[in-house]
């Protein structure tokens, strides 16, 4: 990085920004029964953002019933206690109160954010969506309607045929490959029973992690927690399920497709969330294709080469398995030089590391970043689920500084000898593939 | 080092008189230079967002050069007098801030999320390429396969794109509203590095900008920093209207159909031309209700007929902006259940439309409307960014604070009976085209 003008280069850094601190004041409370909860508060707004979830996601899908879990997501806001659907969500909307629920990877989350004037009536319709569900017949057609066509909508984006076809490939033999949202076929299987079985299973008080933000006590929190959760059975009915063994051999998978550009997901394994290498780890993705602009990839690949409007790499750590996975999107007689380019830089990193600077500058980003994911009750309240997801302790934003700044670029070379093998990644290609080498040729998912 | 700051005077002007609620009182400011700084007060968050929209979008491409607005947004990370091109991005990643821009068809916005203590780094940045972009031709070439790329992603792969771009072409009718933001192939690769300089030149000055900056900051702070930064910037002269004198012409059809291999799942969408704000402000304020009585999330009365009801309806849409620079429209769009006809939809919702017109719409309805409305006020200032940026789209946009500081008070003012003209009108527009997204085989 060069400055034509010293006035610049003043203002910058060889000081690399201290970042302010940037720890929300976070209080642990207790409810009188025993549950816990994360509470910032902030009396700015008079606005709350609540964050709940409990273990269990999409992975939990039987086989065959694909997209249940999602499928019990939507219906958890569609009739409860005395109200029928039309009734509860009248009661929602009435009092402005913005309450849904997702099924994702390892969790089934919910979200509910009110004006403070609204808390009890929040609390008691919260309440009762999550102690009597309906799950009624009519709900459930009209659930499976939209999901049918969300995943029909998914079938025509070449994005999402990519990541299916990598994902079908190394998590064959494991839950993780279930579609969120199941296919008209799986959809059709789905009984009122198994969203029952489901919630009964899932939702319980020795699994929840709750973090509120916003406009409220700590006494109210508590009171709030007991009347909320209270009611949910003691402990959750789940088997544990088994860590994803990735294939032998990674794989190049082929799906031809007309029309549009050639698109690529690529994925490797990646250390688990809980080494203590994993800030070398995170300074490492960021330089290689996490860093945007910044990062080597989008240099080759972009700025210089002009092959894709964007190329990235990111770390995905899961319960049951711990990747690197990443994606581009080039025009088919571009895909060879593209992927040759890819993995040119890739190697390069892989052998000779990073610079002093270059870890340095890794480090002032994702110092400074934390500050700008803290912006909204609702940033803060995010941040704080998947804190206490990953269990990562109380004193996380204290921790995670002191850990980054002890990244070194020999750390950050140990790390990519481990973990960083480009030989070990698997492709997924979709578009003009013949002339590309595959191991495996296959169809789009159809259905 | 900085050079003595010259004599500035500001035209203070703090917009407190709207006598109901207000939404984010902002204080505004407007440099000698023309150019107007706002500041929205965030007080939870440590970070701040600065936000630089610029009144030029597609719609002011030059003719046959549709994308040059998009193109120039491009260029504005590269090169400029004082730094070299990735300086800017890298810049705000050193103190771990992230950058991006977009352009819309009526203007053009740069925004930064950062950190406390770089208010002044942030503004140096913005008001350098706002200045000084140098447009080197090597790097012009090479965006432009970086361009051609974007644009084969967005619209190539997936045929909804593809319908969307149709769709909107054919619905303006040769207006410039009609054009691709991104350009088309053919467009893009006809801009040339002068094309790019005129725009720049005529739109990036000034007196055509609105700078916000929304945190935790403080206002003599913030003054200070603009008028030492954006302030040693020239006065230009002004853009001129940003009316858009193109006369409109309704569609040659009524109807538009594309079938397409690809797709899985058809769908329908109505749009229609409307009153902006700008045409009339109370009734826009009537056309928000409308949108919100019809399509409402679960609340909405098309949802309860036609997705709880009557079960032929998976999802349904409602959709109307009228803070643009020209005519606004207002959209309705539906999925069809699955092995559902969208041609026998489409036929339902305008026939319970026309019922609706003859029956009005009830009180308690439009009150729950209008509450749900007026709540969502306070549920937005949850964020750094979104204030920011309705304040600068309004702005930017040729309407003045009330636009948006007023609007509670505009809506609190509607009745059924406007909700019921609204609904009256919408229905007698000519202007208006509804569209088929269907499978390949589809009838």
């Amino acid at each position: 990085m060069k400055f034509r003008n010293f006035f610049f280069a003043s203002l910058l850094f060889f000081s690399f920004g201290h970042a302010a601190c940037a720890a929300p004041t976070i209080k642990e409370i207790v409810s009188p029964s025993g549950l816990t909860a994360w509470l910032v508060e902030d009396r700015t707004l008079p606005l709350v953002a609540m964050r709940f979830s409990f273990n269990g996601g999409v992975e939990t899908d039987a086989k065959d019933k694909q997209g249940l879990a999602s499928l019990t997501a939507t219906l958890m806001t569609q009739g409860a206690g005395p109200y029928d659907a039309k009734t509860f969500q009248d009661k929602l909307a009435a009092a402005s109160i913005h309450l849904g629920f997702g099924a994702g990877r390892d969790f089934f989350q919910g979200d509910m954010t009110f004006l403070r004037a609204e808390k009890e009536e929040a609390f008691r319709l919260l309440s009762l969506a999550l102690t009597q569900p309906h799950f009624s017949e009519e709900a459930l057609e009209r659930a499976k309607n939209a999901q049918s066509a969300a995943a029909r909508f998914q079938l025509a984006d070449p994005e999402w045929q990519t990541r299916r076809a990598l994902f079908d490939f190394v998590f064959a033999r494991h839950p993780y490959g279930f579609r969120a949202l199941g296919s008209s076929k799986s959809l059709k299987t789905i009984a009122r029973e198994d969203i029952a079985a489901f919630a009964r299973q899932s939702f319980s008080r020795d699994n929840v992690r709750i973090v509120i933000v916003g406009a409220i006590t700590a006494d109210e929190t508590a009171k709030a927690l007991d009347r909320v959760f209270g009611g949910l059975p003691a402990k959750q009915i789940r088997t544990e399920m088994d860590s994803v063994v990735w294939p032998t051999h990674p794989q190049t998978v082929c799906v031809p497709r007309k029309g549009g550009q050639t698109d690529f997901f690529f994925a490797a394994p990646m250390m688990r969330r809980s080494d203590p290498d994993w800030y070398a780890a995170l300074v490492a993705n960021y330089l290689l294709g996490g860093g945007g602009f910044e990062s080597r990839l989008m240099h080759a690949v972009r700025e210089q080469g002009g092959m894709t409007y964007g190329i990235s790499t990111s770390l995905m750590p899961m319960e049951k398995a711990s990747m690197i996975a990443g994606g581009f999107s080039v025009q088919g007689d571009e895909a060879i030089k593209a992927l040759a380019t890819m993995r040119r830089v890739w190697q390069d990193f892989y052998e000779n590391g990073a610079t002093f600077q270059e870890v340095e500058a890794a480090k002032a980003y994702l110092m400074g970043a934390m500050e700008t994911r803290l912006t909204s009750r609702a940033s803060v309240a995010d941040m704080l689920l998947d804190v206490r997801e990953k269990e990562l302790g109380l004193d996380y934003f204290e921790k995670r500084k002191k850990l980054l700044q002890a990244v070194s670029a020999d750390d950050v070379m140990r790390v990519l000898s481990a973990w960083f093998d480009p030989s070990r990644l698997s492709f997924a290609a979709v578009g003009a593939t013949q002339a590309l080498a595959c191991d495996a040729v296959k169809q789009e998912a159809e259905e | 080092m900085i050079r003595a700051i010259l004599l500035l005077c500001f035209v203070f002007a703090l917009f407190s008189n709207s006598a109901a609620a207000k939404v984010f009182a902002p204080e505004v400011f407007t440099l000698a230079n023309g150019l107007r700084v706002v500041i929205v007060r965030n007080a939870l968050s440590e970070a701040f967002a600065q936000m630089l929209w610029v009144s030029a979008g597609a719609v002011d491409d030059p003719e046959g050069k549709a994308g040059v607005a998009h193109y120039l947004e491009h260029m504005m990370f590269k090169d400029t007098k004082r730094l070299e091109a990735g300086d800017f991005s890298a810049s705000i990643a050193a103190r771990g801030g992230k950058d991006n821009a977009f352009t819309d068809a009526d203007s053009t916005a740069y925004h930064i999320t950062i950190g406390t203590e770089t208010l002044g780094l942030a503004m140096a940045l913005e008001a350098e390429r706002l200045d000084a972009l140098l447009l080197d031709p090597s790097k012009v070439e090479t965006e432009r396969a970086v361009i051609l790329n974007e644009r084969r992603e967005r619209t190539q792969g997936d045929p909804a794109a593809a319908f969307q771009e149709e769709f909107t072409k054919t619905f303006w009718s040769g207006h410039p509203y009609g054009r691709p933001i991104i350009g088309e192939e053919r467009t893009i690769k006809n801009i040339t590095v002068e094309d790019l300089q005129a725009f720049y030149k005529r739109f990036y000055v000034p007196r055509n900008a609105v700078l916000l900056i929304s945190g935790a900051v403080k206002t003599a702070d913030v003054l200070r920093l603009a008028s030492g930064t954006f302030g040693r910037l020239p006065s230009e002269k002004e853009r001129g209207s940003l009316a858009l004198s193109t006369p409109l012409r309704a569609p040659s059809l009524r109807v538009m159909t594309m079938r397409d291999a690809r797709v899985r799942q058809p769908f329908f969408v109505k749009r229609t031309l409307v009153p902006s704000l700008r045409n009339n402000a109370q009734q826009a304020a009537a056309f928000d209700v409308l949108a919100e009585v019809l399509g409402g999330g679960e609340v909405g009365i098309l949802y309860r007929r036609f997705v709880m009801e009557k079960g032929q309806v998976s999802a349904i849409d409602v959709h109307y902006d009228s803070v643009t620079r020209g005519p606004a429209t207002f959209s309705i769009a539906g999925t069809p259940v699955p092995n559902g006809d969208p041609k026998a939809l489409a036929r339902a919702v305008a026939l319970y439309l026309r019922a609706l017109e003859r029956k009005g719409f009830s009180a308690a309805d439009v009150g729950a409307a209008k509450k749900r409305l007026l709540a969502s006020a306070v549920f937005v200032q949850d964020d750094l960014m979104v204030p920011a940026h309705i304040l600068g789209q309004a702005l930017a946009n040729g309407y003045d604070l009330d636009a948006v500081e007023a609007w509670p008070t505009r809506i609190a003012r509607v009745q059924a009976r406007d909700v019921a003209t609204a609904l009256h009108a919408l229905l007698a527009e000519g202007h208006a085209l509804t569209g088929f997204l269907l499978t390949e085989n589809a009838p």
